[in-house]
């Protein structure tokens, strides 16, 4: 990951385009410009798919929903995963590790979870998507309805009614 | 967080969760429950019979308990097909009984020690739990008093022992209770108020859980705020047969508590009906053909298939063999499920395949 403005001589840029390792501009909401490899991209399919339909790649991709923090977190998933294919089983227990350490300490901070989770689903990153969900799912999966509304401030607004049906069909074998 | 999060993003936290904790979540707000219930799927797993296999304990039997399972929707089809989800470890297992299955998961007891093991064969894993402290050792016939429950709208497993009653009803001054999923998970006692005079207590017939309550004759135990209660009585028919004391047991039908009575050869089977007010036994269905020592119906489950079918056990020396009936009459013979050597002992429950979690 580097940040800079990106513009790159035309023949070096043919050249990385025939490579396939050409670079990407990417645009936090904060106008912070992160330039990523091709392959780093990809992984957010919104990204993959704007750039295989010709789109503007010299010009870079605003990404006005997503803060220079959070964009800078997502990036270094992404590079991780996609700048390095990995082939041994070492390889493969190295990125599972970084997995665990990445969602180690986002679970430090949930609202900054939140906004990675947020970021991920924008950008369509389904390995990133998938860690954070599985992280908030494990968070809160232990906990009884009550714990979660106070844990989540909210309102319950089910009426007598609607809890009395629920209570019913919920008698499984 | 859920009004923080795009839906979307929130959906695939949702997909996330075991598939009961969905179902339970369904209790937070409407919104959580209207998307759990348009955006998630629900559980289709269907229930069927689960049949644990004793093996007796004479060297010449080979083998140690096992669990089987029965996919076949028609029980009574030509060729029955059933497969082992469960097998105990050689030596150790002889003396292990069943003594619940709920949402798939499978607890056992080691009636000799005491020792309880608790397995979900659909994710492999295992739990072990200490003896509840107050189990008497090598008292076979105490088994009947241990019980696994399950609250559905907490989400809570409750392992529930009811120590020895010294005789009495009344003697019955605490239950022991084990929770799942805790850290530092123990045996904790619960101070039971003895039953009020009159009313009969009996584990003899079984502990059955169903509807977030944990039953045997005639008292109830709510496994989300402790209390044991007294349930209706039973039908007066059931109190005289109780008296007799050999052939009554307690059942679960269609989610519903049920008991099992049989005089000479009928069996009459009473379910608990609960109105607005108050509940209500009603004596639902009676089959034919039972004989108190031969032949019985399968314990403590007998009724599958929605009813189409019902399970029975026969002695015949030197073996017992398990069959499925069809509740219907004119539908040709009974299908022969298992064979087992004479003093092996059969248990069927309701089985439902999840990857609910132990810990």
């Amino acid at each position: 990951m580097a940040s800079g403005s990106g513009a790159a001589a035309a023949a070096a840029d043919a050249e990385e385009k025939e490579s396939g390792s050409r670079m990407i501009t990417l645009t936090s909401n904060e106008g912070k410009a992160f330039v990523v490899t091709e392959a780093s991209a990809r992984q957010s399919a919104t990204i993959r798919s704007m750039v295989d339909d010709g789109g503007c790649v010299d010009k870079g991709f605003p990404l006005p929903n997503v803060d220079s923090k959070t964009l800078a977190r997502v990036i270094q998933y992404s590079d991780e995963h996609g700048n390095k294919e990995p082939h041994t089983v070492d390889e493969r227990a190295a990125l599972a590790k970084f997995d665990r350490d990445f969602i180690a300490e986002l679970d430090a901070d949930k609202a900054f979870l939140y906004d990675v989770t947020m970021a991920a689903n924008y950008l369509h990153i389904q390995g990133l998507l998938a860690l954070t969900t599985q992280c908030v799912a494990d968070t809160i999966k232990g906990k009884t309805p009550e714990e979660i509304r106070t844990a989540f401030g909210i309102e319950y607004d089910l009426t007598a009614q609607d809890e009395k049906e629920i209570k019913e069909e919920d008698t499984h074998a | 967080m859920e009004d923080y999060l795009p839906t979307d993003a929130f959906v695939e936290i949702l997909l996330r969760l075991p598939p009961f904790t969905r179902r339970r979540f369904r209790l937070v707000c409407r919104r959580w429950r209207d998307l759990l219930d348009e955006r998630t799927p629900r559980i289709h797993a269907r229930v069927k019979p689960l049949a644990f296999f004793t093996r007796g304990r004479h060297a010449a039997q080979l083998g140690s308990s096992s669990a089987y399972v029965y996919d076949d929707d028609d029980l009574s089809g030509e060729f029955v097909c059933c497969r082992q989800v469960w097998c105990g470890g050689a030596a150790a297992a002889a003396g292990l009984v069943m003594f619940g299955c709920r949402n798939g998961i499978l607890a056992m007891v080691d009636d000799r020690t005491g020792d309880i093991t608790l397995a979900n064969p659909a994710t492999g894993e295992t739990l072990a739990v200490p003896p509840p402290p107050r189990l008497p050792r090598n008292c076979a016939f105490h088994r009947a008093a241990v019980g696994f429950g399950y609250h559905p709208t907490t989400g809570k497993y409750k392992i529930v022992h009811l120590p020895p009653l010294r005789g009495e009803a009344s003697a019955l001054g605490v239950v022991e209770v084990f929770t799942l999923r805790r850290s530092n998970a123990t045996w904790r006692e619960v101070a039971a108020a003895p039953p009020p005079a009159g009313s009969s207590c009996d584990v003899g017939c079984g502990l059955v859980s169903v509807d977030g309550a944990m039953y045997w004759i005639a008292m109830s135990f709510d496994l989300e705020h402790e209390r044991v209660a007294r349930v209706t009585s039973l039908p007066a028919m059931a109190r005289g047969k109780l008296a007799a004391g050999r052939c009554c047991h307690l059942t679960v039908i269609r989610r519903r508590l049920a008991v099992a009575i049989t005089a000479s050869d009928v069996t009459v089977v009473w379910v608990l009906h609960k109105g607005r007010r108050k509940q209500r036994w009603i004596n639902q269905y009676r089959v034919v053909g039972m004989d108190t020592y031969h032949k019985q119906l399968t314990r403590p489950y007998f009724f599958f298939s929605h009813g189409e079918h019902y399970m029975t056990i026969t002695w015949r020396f030197p073996y017992i063999s398990m069959r499925a009936h069809r509740l219907k009459k004119g539908d040709g013979e009974p299908k022969e499920m298992a064979l087992l050597e004479q003093g092996a002992s059969i248990q069927v429950f309701s089985y439902a395949e999840t990857t609910e979690t132990l810990r």
